[in-house]
């Protein structure tokens, strides 16, 4: 029986055993396959889950009613399963156990009495961000909001959208998703 | 034995292949050796020191016009790893570049009327002197009008501050500081406030 190495368990020969090919084999096969498990962790550690939607179209906004924002297009989306731009398209599916920061832009709101972007883990509200009235402004405003939070494999963000002012509104919406922690 | 040039791997010379076996011994372990620093200091990575402190109950009651520090408000840890616990202020454990955020909603409990508005500043706070009531270097604020916002004005802060060093007396710390200049009513800030910070890289000069 050969010797093995403490952490990953590579066989060598000891010294009263005979090196032949059969030595060097076992001991380059254990050696590829500890390196790509190494190499598992440094793509786990360059390539965090994370995700960038938008919505190519105006979104509609009623006032005085908090809207749950759908995202019909991923600029970027590791993995793919993270949002789906056909079915949930206002999910954004954890694929991993962690700490995930998760930022929400609304742009385009209308002149207002005020605006709230909010960001919703399983349906319930985790962060808000809003501005009081922007009538004192040409054109109306933007208000993103930013938290970092503990998620669990399959839990969901969100994002949310509130202008109380008049009528209906349309706006653009983007929302990023990042793991930035494992536990 | 020679050795290779980046990880120092031994290896026989050519005329020394004398003892085969406990050359590839002392090859296997180096090569354990490194390969198990490699991947558990890419694990460290993998779990930056970060923090995330909530509120539970209702902070009533904040003085007008002084930076008013809560120490008790975010007294609920949901996740800490890395720093040293507290309930209103976060000491990072080492230099590094770490980015921080705020989301609280303040309420007010009087009446709105229009050209008075009211608003709250909110500050995240690094000391830099030897006082930690006073010594210290804002970093980011959120400030709004509240009227005409229902349910409370939610604030929301985010930013990255360089750490180059942790002095020990007083450390570095993330404090949360909150301003309001509402002479006709009182401010609260409601359960479910958030304080929390990850190091997201370390600082090479």
């Amino acid at each position: 029986m050969p010797g093995q190495t403490k952490n990953y368990g590579i066989p060598y020969p000891y010294i009263s055993e005979t090196v032949d090919a059969g030595s060097f084999q076992a001991m380059s096969n254990a050696m590829d396959g500890v390196f790509s498990q190494v190499d598992i962790t440094r793509q786990q550690l360059l390539h965090r889950p994370s995700v960038y939607a938008q919505n190519i179209q105006l979104e509609t906004l009623t006032s005085g009613t908090t809207a749950i924002l759908t995202f019909n297009n991923n600029l970027w989306s590791n993995p793919p399963s993270f949002h789906s731009t056909s079915t949930n398209t206002d999910r954004f599916v954890v694929p991993e156990a962690g700490l995930y920061l998760v930022t929400c832009n609304v742009v385009d709101y209308p002149l207002c009495t005020s605006t709230v972007t909010g960001i919703q883990l399983n349906n319930g509200t985790i962060a808000r961000h809003s501005e009081g009235p922007n009538n004192q402004l040409s054109i109306g405003g933007g208000v993103g909001v930013t938290t970092l939070s503990v998620a669990q494999v399959g839990d969901y963000f969100s994002g949310t959208a509130l202008f109380v002012g008049t009528g209906t509104t349309t706006v653009h919406v983007t929302m990023q998703v990042c793991k930035m922690s494992d536990f | 034995m020679k050795s290779t040039f980046n990880q120092g791997f031994s290896y026989p010379e050519p005329n020394d292949f004398g003892n085969g076996a406990l050359d590839l011994q002392l090859l296997a372990e180096q090569f354990d050796a490194k390969m198990f620093a490699i991947q558990q200091g890419m694990f460290t990575e993998l779990k930056p020191p970060s923090i995330i402190r909530t509120s539970s109950t209702l902070f009533s009651s904040i003085p007008i016009n002084v930076n008013y520090e809560i120490t008790s408000i975010f007294d609920t840890t949901t996740y800490i790893n890395g720093f040293v616990d507290g309930t209103g202020f976060m000491t990072p454990p080492g230099a590094g570049s770490y980015m921080y955020g705020v989301n609280a909603v303040v309420q007010c409990s009087g009446t709105i009327t229009a050209n008075t508005f009211r608003s709250l500043t909110l500050n995240v706070a690094i000391p830099t002197g030897a006082s930690l009531s006073s010594d210290y270097t804002k970093v980011t604020t959120d400030t709004a009008n509240e009227s005409g916002v229902s349910g409370g004005m939610a604030l929301n802060v985010v930013s990255v501050m360089d750490i180059p060093s942790i002095p020990t007396n007083p450390p570095s710390q993330i404090r949360v500081f909150f301003r309001h200049a509402n002479t006709g009513s009182t401010m609260n800030i409601a359960a479910g406030a958030i304080l929390w910070c990850t190091k997201i890289s370390n600082l090479v000069n």
